[in-house]
């Protein structure tokens, strides 16, 4: 089977990346959401553990949006051949049987020759 | 809209209106899925049993609803045979979650509307302050992207698995915290 091409993923990084942020922001102000909502419904909720969770959350959204803008900004998106040639029939090699695609010559695998 | 060059305003309102309406199939398809899937472990009321309504969260509604929110997306695949970026598909898929989610949390806020108007307000804020399904279906949205690029279905199956299991965690954490 082949791998995609590197950096495939970079254009969903960057789509993803503004709502990282948006649920960043969600979870910042989840506890006062939170404690609206149960004063209006008159129960009770433990507000130590909803903080605390959210803070968690909050943490983990803006690391994960950084780490998004690093990957979605940085380095080259794959040409769209790259990922296209991925759709092309796969053959096996006759020797070590590595799954090639149809247009290679020598095999990844063994490094014989394929014949034709 | 310069960032998505081969994007059509009719692309985006087809992901956002199947998004909408995906909503309904979704709510039939979980309830649907639960009782013939899992009847032993569906109580007569949904109210009764913590673990039935924690496997309702946690495995039914991901599965069901990422399967369905891109149903705009099938269409522009299937019928207008769109060639789009990959970046275009998750965009798409975003605009399927967003229909998905204005949907879904009207339907919660009317649904806590007895409590009055300001706990339905402060519901239906809350909900749109965690993008989940928008991030959830870009995910799906670049599996089809994939899926048409390469014409092998296993990437779009490996991308909704993905955000099959991120649906799920979010709704783990949500239902343990309350």
């Amino acid at each position: 089977m082949m791998a995609l091409p590197k950096g495939t993923f970079k254009g969903l990084a960057r789509v993803i990346l503004p709502f990282s942020f948006w649920m960043a922001a969600g979870w910042y102000a989840y506890p006062y959401m939170i404690e609206k909502i149960s004063d209006s419904m008159n129960e009770v909720i433990d507000m130590a553990e909803v903080e605390l969770f959210s803070t968690i959350m909050v943490v983990f959204c803006i690391i994960a949006g950084i780490g998004l803008a690093i990957y979605g900004f940085t380095g080259q998106d794959p040409k769209d051949a790259d990922i296209k040639i991925l759709g092309k029939p796969e053959l096996l090699c006759p020797y070590c049987g590595k799954a090639l695609t149809i247009d290679v010559t020598k095999c990844a695998g063994c490094g014989k020759s394929i014949p034709k | 809209m310069v960032a998505f060059p081969s994007l059509k305003p009719r692309h985006v309102l087809i992901a956002f209106g199947f998004g909408a309406l995906s909503t309904l199939l979704a709510s039939w398809g979980e309830i649907g899925l639960a009782f013939n899937a899992f009847p032993l472990l569906m109580p007569n009321s949904m109210d009764e049993s913590t673990w039935a309504m924690i496997l309702l969260a946690v495995v039914i509604a991901p599965f069901v609803e990422e399967l369905a929110k891109p149903l705009g997306l099938y269409f522009i695949h299937s019928e207008e045979k769109a060639d789009l970026e990959l970046k275009e598909w998750a965009f798409l898929g975003a605009m399927a979650g967003l229909g998905f989610a204005v949907v879904e949390n009207l339907m919660y806020a009317f649904g806590v509307i007895d409590f009055g108007t300001e706990t339905s307000i402060w519901l239906l804020g809350l909900r749109f302050l965690l993008p989940l399904h928008m991030i959830a279906s870009a995910i799906s949205g670049y599996g089809i992207g994939l899926w048409v690029k390469t014409g092998k279905a296993k990437y779009f199956v490996a991308c909704i698995a993905v955000s099959m299991l991120l649906h799920g965690a979010f709704n783990l954490a949500a239902t343990l915290v309350g």
